[in-house]
């Protein structure tokens, strides 16, 4: 799979709409950002599609990968052409097999971690949080997009350049 | 106090899942509970088992965030060893207000800062010493995360 995919999951109470652009995209940031949630509708969706009250605009199937322990692989192997989410909690995704399997399919990964993977390589672009745009009270709809961890910044020197990655400002989610 | 071990241990448990299946509903009566809701998830402890969400509305326990359920399970059974890379930075100041209150041992495995914690002191349990200086927290965590 190549290039960028818009994805919409729209629901009465909440939007996400995010643009995945590479095959390694890694979410973290606070607790309570709405990522478990995000995933959550994404499972509804795969369970029931449209009859269970959520709605996906993708060009490709949006699945939320869980498996036991021991049998990732060969669940995961019969996945094509879809971007793959998979929450935090799963151990698997840390071993050098899964870097292996990331590395040999054309599934773009979406990864719920705040620990670092060190076995894939994934761009500090690709690192980001979810954030809540403009105001918010239950049961007007909440409008939620992706935004960058980290800004990268070049900075000159007579000497050497250096690449500072720096924490970017939530933005209007607290509060 | 709050004692890390940073890095992979086998023992961790996963404190979502714990509190999704074991918590006890008179925990929420807590103020030091209700107090984690609302500093994590910025939601109101109503009664019974009804949490008032201001994004999802009313929600019973088992929707609050990760990080608010590993914290409670932290607090809650200070004799098990819970895996905090559930939780947030903005976890972390609450985090350390468990630990003045109680001997608790976390797993962490990414670098959780304390920025908003004026008297930091943690013991960490990979160099068995007690830090109470920042720096020294962030360079002796990214040893081992």
């Amino acid at each position: 799979m190549t290039g960028s995919h818009r994805v919409i999951i729209d629901t009465d109470h909440m939007k996400y709409d995010f643009t995945i652009r590479r095959n390694i995209t890694v979410i973290l940031g606070d607790s309570g950002s709405g990522k478990t949630t995000l995933v959550g509708y994404l499972q509804m969706y795969s369970n029931r599609g449209p009859a269970s009250g959520v709605t996906l605009q993708s060009d490709v199937p949006c699945v939320v990968f869980t498996s036991v322990a021991g049998l990732w692989k060969p669940l995961l192997n019969e996945i094509k052409h879809s971007i793959i989410f998979i929450d935090e909690g799963q151990p698997f995704i840390f071993t050098q097999d899964f870097a292996e399997a990331v590395k040999n399919s054309d599934n773009y990964y979406v990864l719920i971690t705040r620990r670092p993977i060190h076995n894939l390589p994934y761009s500090t672009k690709e690192i980001y949080g979810i954030r809540t745009v403009g105001r918010y009270s239950f049961p007007e709809k909440v409008y939620q997009e992706f935004y960058p961890i980290y800004e990268t910044e070049i900075e000159n020197s007579p000497s050497h350049n250096t690449i500072l990655l720096y924490p970017k400002d939530p933005g209007s989610f607290s509060g | 106090m709050l004692h890390i071990c940073f890095g992979e241990m086998e023992n961790a448990n996963y404190g979502p899942d714990w509190f999704k299946v074991n918590y006890d509903p008179k925990w929420l009566k807590d103020p030091f509970v209700q107090k984690i809701i609302k500093d994590v998830d910025k939601s109101e402890y109503v009664d019974g088992l009804i949490i008032n969400s201001p994004v999802l509305g009313p929600i019973p326990p088992e929707r609050l965030s990760g990080g608010a359920q590993t914290l409670i399970m932290i607090y809650e059974k200070p004799e098990l060893i819970f895996d905090a890379t559930s939780c947030g930075e903005n976890c972390a100041k609450i985090l350390h207000e468990i630990g003045m209150q109680k001997d608790v041992t976390i797993n962490l495995n990414y670098l959780m800062k304390f920025d908003d914690v004026e008297s930091l002191k943690v013991y960490i349990k990979n160099e068995e010493r007690v830090i109470t200086d920042m720096e020294d927290y962030i360079m002796t965590a990214v040893k081992y995360v």
